[in-house]
């Protein structure tokens, strides 16, 4: 369907009241864009679409994504954990596209699997998994923000049942 | 030679004092058994000797090998703060020679370690029994009584009166099950009254944190347990999260996907030859595996009664408590991302001084090392060598085995590699033993390699074991060790007498195992 309509353009609309005209073939990476424009019809791609989740500048970026990506093959939409094993590498234009700050890299997340695009979310999860590989609680503590709420000696306890999947 | 160190004495005398004014009768029994301890004789030479063998053996039974013991860290001096850590501090204390001997004894360097060990029990003849309290006390690796510190929940003897502050310790079952209404907190502000640091990740579903965390475990498991002590939220998460868990189990980069339980190729590489007749594999006699072969040649042809999935599914349920993570955790599993090492000591009597007059007989100390690198595609690297693992495990590739091969390139320091065997190995099944339960039947590895010579080929029959606090799947003890003439169709066994178990090192330039 899309590629037959090349030129058809449609237009999100953020939740800040921005708005983005894309072409339909790139906004259709998002299954959800795809699923709603293929439930109402050929009339409502004039109108604007709203996007009530995502603001103007993760949309944007949200865009930019799909437009590199335009063209890559749609994977399965079933949800197999299995099918997107082996790849845990991440592109090289991708790792550049991820170099956002923390808040922006969460809100490209919560975005993508919001308007249901796999291979972004899965980015955007690779990206989040390679910031706390490698580091000790501590760092990772560091890293995010995130309180230590356990007492000193829970501390220890889960530090020594886990000892075993160290070295791994 | 009995005697004693004074400042030894006088500290074991204070320590005494400070236990038993803490905690009554059950701390003071429990020093009454220490110092009744074995009583060993006054160590001579030959004693010494004997004392470096026999304290491998025990620990290689009970948890405490002393290579994994540093692997692991625990026998850093300054580790604990218990009592016999003061000690440890004096430079001079028997605890400190024999901890250095256990270290010089895991680099190989015999002789001084032998003397070490001799100062030590000479100074003090239950050291091994101390340095065996403190670092690995039977039930954890806390630190002893006297430790000021309040924080451990259980500890060798039992002095409950310390404890009645924080009540029972909890199991951590029951500790983790009290995280499941938890999230992940963000860090207060630095400064009072300003906003707090922003903390995004906590702002995601929760099924989004298993990708995250799903893809963390895929790529380093490791680093995903390790979340588990940054907070609760993420403790419970690495900790129940069982899909992520299957996902580690079934996938090959750590889990069982990766594991072998046919042979792949022939021993020296290449396609497997089906049709042909098995003379490649070896008929093994005398220990009851006749008839490894013809059930091998037929699971090839075959195929196993149950699948790999089958076989994962039912093990699962029956073996492992439907826990993925108890499966992971505890079935035989081969590791790529290092090498497995045995190291070979003995002492062989040497011939005395005859124009000399002296107490002792010189010994021979001998050390020798067997390297077994184990490939994803079910191919081996076999090698035998007196040069140490540093100079050894970086050099264990199939690259390397190739340039090497024939003797050639000698002046590189990767020469040691002219003597590795190429060879193959799988894990066992239920057509090695039908006899066994599936469990049972999963245990052993067979690595299968070329000779020494070019009419010979090896197999080995090792058992997957464990040693160390905790850890699984470190340890191959042997089963069985045979050589085959392939000219002749004669088999004979090698005498296991000198053979040490294997013991797993994590070597990083292999990354997560080629």
């Amino acid at each position: 369907m899309a590629e037959t309509q090349p030129s058809t353009f449609i237009t999100l609309a953020s939740n800040d009241s921005g708005s983005v005209t894309v072409e339909r073939a790139v906004a259709e990476r998002s299954m959800l864009i795809k699923n709603m424009l293929e439930d109402l019809g050929e009339g409502a791609v004039a109108s604007e679409i709203p996007i009530p989740n995502v603001g103007e500048q993760v949309l944007k970026k949200v865009i930019e994504w799909c437009q590199h990506h335009k063209n890559d093959p749609i994977t399965a939409n079933d949800d197999d954990s299995d099918s997107r094993k082996k790849t845990t590498d991440i592109e090289e234009w991708d790792q550049k596209f991820m170099q956002v700050d923390q808040e922006m890299l969460f809100e490209i997340i919560l975005a993508s699997n919001y308007l249901d695009i796999k291979p972004l979310l899965d980015v955007g999860c690779k990206t989040v998994a390679n910031m706390i590989k490698g580091k000790s609680p501590e760092e990772i503590r560091k890293t995010f923000n995130i309180t230590n709420d356990f007492t000193p000696e829970e501390e220890e306890q889960i530090r020594r049942e886990n000892e075993w999947a160290e070295d791994r | 030679m009995e005697e004693s160190n004074p400042e030894l004495e006088a500290f074991r005398q204070k320590w005494r004092d400070e236990v038993s004014s803490r905690t009554q009768e059950a701390t003071k029994a429990a020093i009454e058994g220490r110092s009744k301890g074995p009583q060993k004789p006054t160590p001579t030479p030959h004693i010494a000797a004997s004392y470096l063998v026999k304290t491998q053996d025990p620990a290689e039974e009970n948890d405490g090998f002393p290579g994994i013991a540093t692997r692991g860290g625990s026998v850093r001096p300054d580790r604990d703060p218990g009592p016999s850590n003061e000690g440890a501090k004096e430079p001079e204390s028997a605890l400190e020679h024999y901890e250095r001997a256990v270290e010089r004894e895991n680099q190989g360097s015999l002789g001084d370690s032998l003397n070490l060990y001799r100062k030590a029990f000479r100074m003090d003849h239950a050291v091994d029994k101390k340095f065996k309290n403190k670092h690995f006390p039977p039930s954890s690796f806390l630190p002893k009584p006297t430790n000021v510190s309040h924080s451990n929940g259980s500890v060798t003897v039992p002095h409950t009166a310390h404890h009645s502050l924080d009540g029972p310790p909890q199991t951590i079952t029951e500790l983790i099950a009290s995280f499941s209404g938890m999230s992940i907190e963000s860090a207060p502000p630095l400064i009072e009254g300003t906003p707090a640091p922003p903390c995004p990740i906590a702002a995601l579903p929760h099924e989004i944190m298993v990708h995250v965390l799903m893809e963390l475990a895929i790529l380093d498991v490791a680093a995903f347990v390790r979340l588990a002590q940054v907070c609760k939220k993420l403790a419970y998460m690495a900790l129940t999260e069982e899909q992520i868990w299957k996902r580690v189990c079934i996938g090959d980069e750590v889990g069982f996907g990766g594991m072998h339980y046919q042979w792949q190729q022939e021993v020296l590489g290449g396609p497997l030859e089906l049709g042909l007749p098995e003379v490649q594999s070896l008929p093994i006699n005398e220990n009851g595996h006749e008839d490894e072969d013809e059930h091998e040649d037929e699971t090839k042809i075959l195929a196993l009664p149950l699948s790999r999935e089958e076989t994962t599914e039912k093990l699962l349920a029956s073996a492992y408590d439907s826990s993925w993570q108890r499966m992971f955790r505890l079935r035989p599993r081969i590791r790529f991302n290092g090498c497995y090492i045995s190291t070979v000591n003995y002492i062989r009597a040497g011939q005395a001084s005859v124009s000399q007059l002296t107490w002792q007989s010189p010994v021979h100390i001998v050390t020798y090392y067997r390297y077994l690198r184990f490939f994803r595609d079910g191919t081996a690297i076999s090698l035998l060598t007196t040069d140490e693992p540093a100079d050894v495990v970086h050099h264990l590739t199939k690259e390397l085995q190739d340039t090497h091969r024939g003797g050639s390139h000698l002046h590189l320091p990767s020469s040691v590699m002219q003597m590795s065997l190429r060879g193959r190995w799988r894990l066992s099944n239920t057509a090695d033993d039908p006899e066994a339960d599936l469990k049972d039947a999963e245990g052993d590895v067979f690595v299968e390699t070329e000779g020494a010579s070019k009419k010979y080929m090896y197999r080995m029959q090792l058992s997957l074991r464990n040693a160390g606090k905790g850890a699984r799947n470190n340890k191959l003890a042997w089963q069985g060790f045979w050589n085959y003439n392939m000219l002749t169709d004669d088999t004979g066994a090698f005498p296991l007498r000198n053979n040490k178990a294997f013991f797993f090192s994590r070597v990083k330039s292999y990354g997560s195992g080629a």
